[in-house]
């Protein structure tokens, strides 16, 4: 098959910065030309992390309670009235939202 | 740092042929655009014809005559000088007589704090290029894709 880099030749590896041609060219160059470097530079904005991945999608909500799940939850209910974890108030309420009223 | 905001990304040229020195002007906002948003930097720019008997000659911005809506004088001041003489010749040797063509030396900033990143760990980069689109899509139509 032909290749995609036809006659790839190895840059010369140019050791040490060169960062005065940066503002020599500058000086030779007028108008907005000379000022390109102080263009929003790509390098200058902050590393963007990689994005997290995504959170898990949200449970499905439940399937809408049965008769007998229903029962089930209201005398749990109940039982936490009786053992005084839930008051009489609070137990209505629950009871009221279990029962969609 | 100084350092980092003063160092430089890997240099490119561009030779951009104009067939029949048909210039609509309509790419250059788009340069203008990359160059301000820092993506690159022009070096260098210059604007040549190449005549039918195969000379070349310099055309000055003020000079060209656009079609379109842009105003070539935007680039008054982008030369730098670094493009010379020879430069001129070898562009000149791969345009079709009776066609214009630009000439660009630019920096790719886009690349630099990745460049610059390289170097801290002691990696180089030791080639790049073009890859034409026909020899991707011989190499895709090569590979089964």
């Amino acid at each position: 098959m032909p290749g995609l880099m036809r006659g790839v030749a190895r840059t010369a590896v140019v050791a040490g910065t060169a960062t005065a041609v940066s503002n020599r060219v500058s000086r030779r160059q007028a108008n907005r030309w000379a000022d390109q470097a102080d263009a929003q530079a790509y390098q200058q904005m902050p590393p963007q992390a990689y994005a997290a991945p995504p959170p898990p999608p949200a449970p499905a909500p439940p399937p809408a309670a049965g008769m007998d799940d229903l029962t089930a939850e209201l005398e749990r209910l109940a039982a936490l009235r009786n053992q005084g974890i839930l008051t009489d108030d609070e137990f209505s309420a629950a009871k009221a939202k279990l029962l969609g009223l | 740092m100084a350092d980092e905001s003063e160092a430089l990304g890997p240099i490119s040229y561009l030779i951009v042929e104009f067939p029949g020195s048909k210039m609509t002007g309509e790419a250059f906002p788009l340069l203008i655009d990359l160059v301000d948003r820092g993506v690159i930097r022009i070096l260098d720019l210059m604007f040549f014809r190449r005549d039918a008997d195969g000379s070349t000659q310099v055309i000055e911005v003020s000079d060209i005559d656009a079609d379109g809506q842009f105003d070539f004088a935007v680039f008054e001041g982008a030369s730098s000088g670094l493009l010379g003489e020879s430069d001129l010749a070898d562009a000149g040797s791969v345009i079709e007589p009776g066609s214009s063509a630009g000439i660009m030396i630019f920096e790719n900033r886009w690349a630099t704090s990745f460049v610059q990143a390289l170097r801290r760990s002691d990696a180089q980069l030791v080639a790049a290029g073009y890859i034409p689109q026909d020899i991707l899509a011989a190499s895709l139509d090569a590979t089964g894709g």
